[in-house]
């Protein structure tokens, strides 16, 4: 028999959790800015007209990438439980956001939004919903699956975007290392010959990277009806999901603090009000409503 | 399709970067971006000035110091393959490379460099107006180009930070975390306190040692603004005076150019002589 763990000193508790979370929450912040900024820039690019919608929609799509990288950072860092109050840490989630190279599985999402727990929930939570926990289990496996589902299909948008924008948005944020020129390279399928052709094209920006190898990688972007659909579909992920994300870790916060007055002696129960589980699985029924309602009173009863 | 890759042979791609011509029509096609940074730069400062309390006005400070050091890093990497043509990448530096220009520009750029770095030609006719405007025209971007290397160096931690993972503590949450009474941490809480009325926002960054705070001064976006005007008319007239077109019938076309930020205090005697003698368009 293992001796049972000894609870932290609420000095412990303040170091290692409520200042990640105070970190997280103020993080988020800043990315809800940085939405509502992109959202603007978006809105500009449309209302632009000839030259000036091209480099307007190239603002919008370079700190749309931002936006995408801020995002998956976030991901990685509740997914891999990151101590983002050192900085090798935070610099590590760079890489692993970079190094992600395939979207990942569904449980990288359910350890994010910790749907696992709501698998192993007490009899006690049931009893005092007064819904029956076959069926309320049934239910919310549903929930999780097409929230799973959703959050998928979200990170792949989110990734993909990142990895397609990714040399455009490097070179804009490294000096506007972008220029408006058409490069083009052409094989003649007869007699073998190539060409090469570059001339001013104020519709595209192209930036240049020579690879190790001593190729060029020439990458051209055409801001577009494309790039703007792109930005857009990021910009609705993000609208969609940080005000849960900020929800979600709020309640964390709640909870530690609550765990810290348990710690201190001012509070009766070291249990706090729990995470608030956020669900992507929209349109919901009424059975689904209903289970939803009867959990969220059950942790509004017990705080 | 928005986004097309294009793999050079190494064959081509020697062609392509050793082709004066490329490089002809990459700085002298880069007013585009010059327009677009000083648009954006000019829309975040209005937004920063709404004389509604807005929240997200701390938000737009960082954005505009943000660009104002993506601006000198347009300088800095231009700069670099100034230097040295062979620079493997076009146009482009890496963070380590322009730390290292930034730090030897910070001491110190020749005035001549700075002056060929505009691609200004030097007249050959001798008269001391002339000689004393281009003197001070030199100096000018002498001082620029040190001023924008301190500027860089000064703010790029917190845009690197703002850019990749803007995570910190609010003014009053340290107190929170630390509850030992320490008095060092007591004393910058209230002086922060005092001060936060006339700042636009405190941030913390939690390290090692404790807690580091970051004041943002109100007149932040401000000079932030203005270094990006000022590192924009330097892009105009690098990007004006690549190629000059000796036939053409418009003065600004054919003329070297030499932008305000360059000739503010400069006698009238002086701008004369640099149209008259030096064969300079003056832009107004």
């Amino acid at each position: 028999l293992s001796p049972e763990p000894k609870p932290p000193t609420a000095q412990q508790a303040r170091e290692n959790w409520l200042l990640r979370l105070f970190l997280l929450e103020n993080l988020l912040t800043y990315i809800e800015l940085r939405r509502a900024f992109v959202d603007h820039l978006a809105r500009r690019a449309a209302g632009a007209a000839d030259r000036r919608t091209a480099a307007r929609r190239l603002d919008a799509a370079c700190h749309a990438w931002t936006l995408c990288d801020n995002l998956l950072s976030v991901y990685e860092t509740l997914a891999g439980k990151i101590n983002i109050t050192q900085e090798s840490q935070r610099r590590a989630i760079q890489m692993r956001v970079s190094g992600r190279t395939t979207t990942p599985n569904v449980r990288f999402h359910k350890t994010i939004w910790l749907y696992h727990q709501l698998t192993k929930l007490p009899d006690e939570v049931f009893h005092r919903s007064q819904i029956d926990r076959t069926h309320a289990e049934a239910i919310l496996n549903q929930l999780i699956e097409r929230s799973c589902t959703t959050l998928r299909d979200h990170y792949a948008t989110i990734a993909n975007y990142h990895r397609k924008y990714r040399d455009i948005a490097r070179a804009y944020k490294h000096g506007r290392a972008l220029f408006p020129l058409q490069v083009t390279f052409e094989t003649d399928q007869a007699s073998g010959q190539s060409r090469l052709n570059a001339h001013v094209d104020h519709n595209v920006v192209t930036a240049f990277q020579r690879n190790a190898d001593g190729t060029e990688t020439v990458t051209t972007l055409t801001p577009d009806e494309e790039s703007d659909q792109d930005v857009d579909g990021v910009l609705r992920i993000a609208a969609e999901q940080l005000p849960r994300l900020r929800a979600y870790i709020a309640s964390f916060r709640t909870s530690c603090e609550a765990y810290i007055g348990w710690l201190e002696g001012s509070q009766p129960d070291p249990i706090g009000p729990g995470p608030t589980f956020c669900f992507f699985a929209e349109p919901y029924s009424p059975e689904e409503e209903g289970v939803m309602q009867a959990l969220r009173s059950k942790r509004t009863s017990s705080t | 399709m928005s986004i097309r890759q294009v793999l050079l042979p190494p064959r081509f791609s020697r062609a392509l970067h050793e082709n004066p011509n490329t490089e002809n029509l990459a700085i002298s096609a880069w007013e585009d971006v010059a327009v677009s940074v000083q648009e954006l730069s000019a829309a975040l400062r209005k937004q920063l000035e709404d004389p509604v309390d807005r929240a997200d006005k701390p938000y737009m400070a960082r954005e505009l110091i943000t660009t104002a050091v993506e601006t000198i890093e347009i300088l800095g990497s231009a700069l670099l393959r100034f230097r040295n043509p062979e620079h493997r990448q076009f146009h482009f530096a890496s963070n380590d490379e322009l730390t290292t220009l930034f730090a030897a520009i910070a001491q110190e750029i020749p005035e001549d460099e700075a002056l060929d770095f505009l691609r200004l030609p030097r007249p050959s006719h001798d008269d001391p107006k002339l000689a004393a405007a281009l003197q001070h025209i030199g100096k000018r971007a002498q001082d620029f180009l040190i001023d924008f290397a301190g500027y860089w160096q000064a703010n790029i931690q917190s845009v690197r930070w703002f850019r990749h993972y803007p995570a910190c503590l609010a003014w009053n949450e340290p107190p929170i975390i630390d509850t030992s009474n320490n008095p060092e941490l007591t004393r910058i809480q209230a002086e922060i306190k005092e001060r936060l009325p006339h700042l636009l926002e405190v941030i913390v960054h939690p390290d090692e040692r404790g807690f580091d705070y970051e004041p943002l001064e109100p007149t932040a976006g401000r000079l932030a603004a203005g270094i990006t005007r000022v590192a924009i008319q330097v892009l105009y007239m690098i990007s004006g005076n690549q190629v000059l077109e000796p036939r053409s019938t418009d003065p600004s076309h054919r003329l070297p150019k030499v932008f305000p930020a360059f000739t503010r205090e400069l006698p009238a005697e002086q701008l004369d002589a640099l149209q008259r003698w030096g064969g300079y368009f003056l832009v107004p």
